[in-house]
């Protein structure tokens, strides 16, 4: 037997426990109803003030509320309840005996937890998005790519931060809880920082912040093209690049570290 | 079973799902923010414009026009300001608009000829935008006109939204008809003593 039909097996078999009928298609049905019914294109004085850019920015995060909520109950779901009970049942075991190194094994699970999650969310977000507006998201898919970007890099991390967790404790019940409990907490900690930085006149707070939450800084990105606002912080492109691109290296850290964890030490 | 068809299957009961949510979307009625009303009587050769707003692709511009004579009605994807600065003129003539919309095709949202009667329209544009609804007198007689204009507010765009769940309901039942065969055999079989 070669190596891509176990990795197969398990995949079909983590897709199954994952998505049993009807979760998928619920999924599905709340993020194209969320989609239409969050979006919104922000209030205009006059269109040529601003840019068709912050515009494509505007709507897409108008719709990263709830829906990336239910994505990210799907997530925590997938990885914490999908992992955990496979470790408690022992049928993390069984697939010990295939002929598969155990980062396959994991990468089989997390590419049915996270990887499918995240293909039906962002394809049936973008393709609404494509409905609504094509004018809008055509032209400039690469900052509704970047909104996304940023705005998923958090729930990735908590997503990792739970798959060292669930190995850990070898149960998902409690993981979830804590995974739910970290999302909020980023709401809160963003809320104190926007505080701080405005007391202090300081923008570190929501740079230190905008390491894990890159959201933040993109949101200053494109505040600066719109009139009236006073500026605490007024970063340049390259610079949102950077926070991005380290939030994912953070959470790219967290999952080797559960990778490691997984193949090396974790004994049944 | 076999896999290709769970595979389908589920493809197709997403997509059916997705075709509800969609149909949902559709059935949600678009709400009146603001209405408009007049009427006027378009000197010849000239042009004149009324309603000016801002437009984003879930609000709409329902139009009502009645015309005694040859009108063109046009909706522009500009303002008024604009226009006028264009021509450079505080009034505009059927030639001044003519070279305006020559130079900036991409600026007409849209555009009907009344001629002698009455026309409804709604227009929803496919950006973020302004929108500027202008009368042109093409004729050597003065043109008197009803119009009524209302900015709408909707979730999305009803027809284009309608028309993909009529695509993918029966595309999706099509997919998942196998598996759901399937399924309800097995279920026969296990409820059979």
């Amino acid at each position: 037997m070669g190596k891509g039909k176990p990795f197969l097996e398990i995949f079909a078999s983590a897709l199954h426990e994952d998505y049993r009928f009807p979760i998928l298609e619920i999924f599905a049905f709340l993020y194209t109803l969320g989609t239409f019914v969050f979006a919104s294109f922000g209030t205009f004085i006059a269109p040529q003030t601003v840019s068709n850019e912050s515009v494509a920015y505007t709507l897409t995060s108008s719709l990263l509320g709830l829906p990336l909520f239910i994505f990210i109950i799907l997530i925590f779901k997938n990885v914490a309840y999908g992992l955990g009970s496979d470790l408690e049942k022992g049928i993390i075991q069984t697939y010990f005996s295939y002929p598969l190194k155990r980062r396959g094994i994991l990468t089989a699970k997390l590419l049915s937890a996270i990887g499918i999650a995240l293909i039906l969310f962002l394809s049936i977000q973008i393709s609404a998005l494509y409905v609504l507006a094509p004018d809008i998201v055509s032209p400039y898919l690469d900052t509704v790519l970047l909104t996304y970007a940023a705005n998923l890099s958090y729930p990735l991390l908590v997503a990792g931060i739970m798959l060292l967790v669930t190995l850990a404790l070898r149960r998902g019940g409690l993981t979830i809880v804590v995974g739910i409990v970290l999302y909020f907490a980023m709401g809160i900690i963003s809320g104190i920082a926007m505080f701080v930085a405005s007391a202090t006149n300081s923008p570190l707070a929501l740079q230190i912040i905008s390491v894990i939450s890159p959201n933040v800084v993109l949101a200053r990105y494109y505040s600066i093209q719109m009139p009236f606002v006073n500026e605490l912080w007024t970063p340049a492109f390259s610079e949102v690049l950077l926070y991005i691109g380290t939030s994912y290296a953070i959470a790219a850290f967290l999952f080797f570290l559960g990778y490691y964890y997984f193949s090396r030490r974790l004994g049944l | 079973m076999k896999r290709w068809i769970i595979f389908l299957g589920r493809g197709g009961t997403v997509l059916i799902t997705i075709g509800l949510a969609l149909l949902l979307v559709s059935l949600i009625p678009s709400a009146q923010l603001a209405t408009s009303a007049g009427t006027t009587a378009v000197p010849p050769k000239w042009v004149q414009s009324f309603i000016e707003t801002i437009l984003t692709p879930q609000q709409g511009l329902r139009i009502t026009i009645a015309a005694n004579g040859t009108l063109d009605v046009y909706i522009l994807e500009v303002s008024s300001q604009v226009l006028y600065q264009w021509v450079g003129d505080d009034f505009l003539n059927v030639t001044d608009l003519e070279e305006f919309l020559e130079a900036n095709p991409g600026l007409i949202g849209w555009y009907y000829e009344v001629r002698n009667g009455r026309i409804k329209h709604e227009y929803v544009p496919t950006k973020v935008t302004n929108a500027t609804l202008v009368f042109s007198n093409p004729s050597s007689e003065y043109v008197p006109v009803d119009y009524e204009a209302s900015k709408t507010s909707r979730i999305a765009p009803g027809t284009k939204v309608r028309n993909l769940a009529q695509w993918a309901i029966p595309i999706g039942f099509v997919l998942s008809l196998p598996w759901l065969t399937q399924m309800w055999k097995r279920k026969t079989i296990r409820k059979s003593p």
